[in-house]
């Protein structure tokens, strides 16, 4: 039972992550905030 | 000090939830995630603190989808990005409370509009746009644009003007900070080429 929970907690956290690292690839710059500088592999997550 | 991004991938990893070849992406996301958490707590404090809690979210409804996709100033570090965008956020959000002539509104409302439609998008070092990427982002912006204005006419027609300036006081603030980055972008252009010209000139001397 911890296990599973624990497996799920780590699925939804590298989904939350993964959603993240997409919405800055397909977006002109960071809101605001320190643009971090986008890796070759993260290029594959562009939509468009 | 505890890198807690690198283990939390590494954990990623070790339970093989994410593969080792995508650390980079996920680290790069976390990077934007602890970012994002960072500054919307910070700018929540500040609205609380001036007691403009409604109003940053308007502002805010406005100002993040035009400036995701019109880009515009970014400070060169970390904390210097951090402290820019809190005082920003102050600025924008004294400026809102601030009871102003409805001319004021409409002449910063119209000098927004050129301002964004002819600057935007811009980039920044750390993410250059391309061509496909230019013509993307600028038709989104426009949209948006256009949406926010759209907005703020309906908002006149229903005689909600508090509101209105707090849209027009968005769209400004997108318009500010691209022109904020066109300065700087000039600046540093200048100061690249003084310092060109006085390389030339010391090696001529020598």
């Amino acid at each position: 039972m911890r296990e599973q929970l624990k497996k799920v907690s780590m699925d939804v956290a590298s989904k939350i992550i993964l959603n993240s690292a997409q919405k800055e690839v397909n977006s002109a710059c960071f809101f605001l905030g320190y643009q971090p500088q986008i890796p070759k592999a993260a290029k594959k997550l562009r939509k468009f | 000090m505890f890198k807690w991004k690198e283990y939390i991938i590494d954990k990623l990893i070790l339970y093989k939830v994410i593969p080792q070849e995508e650390a980079d992406v996920y680290q790069f996301g976390l990077d934007c995630l602890s970012l994002k958490l960072l500054h919307c707590i910070s700018y929540l404090l500040i609205a609380v603190c001036l007691k403009l809690l409604p109003e940053l979210i308007i502002i805010a409804c406005v100002l993040i989808p035009l400036r995701r996709n019109a880009g515009g100033y970014h400070a060169r570090t970390r904390l210097g990005c951090y402290l820019f965008s809190c005082c920003f956020v102050f600025f924008i959000l004294v400026v809102s409370a601030i009871n102003m002539n409805q001319n004021v509104w409409w002449s910063a409302f119209v000098l927004s509009n050129v301002i964004i439609f002819s600057l935007c998008p811009l980039d920044n070092e750390n993410k250059k746009l391309d061509l496909n990427e230019r013509k993307h982002f600028r038709k989104k912006a426009l949209y948006i644009l256009l949406s926010a204005d759209f907005g703020s006419i309906i908002l006149t027609m229903l005689h909600l003007y508090h509101v209105r300036n707090l849209v027009i006081c968005g769209i400004s603030a997108a318009a500010l900070l691209l022109v904020l980055h066109k300065i700087s972008d000039l600046w540093n252009r200048k100061a690249i080429d003084e310092f060109i010209n006085v390389l030339l000139q010391k090696s001529r001397d020598f």
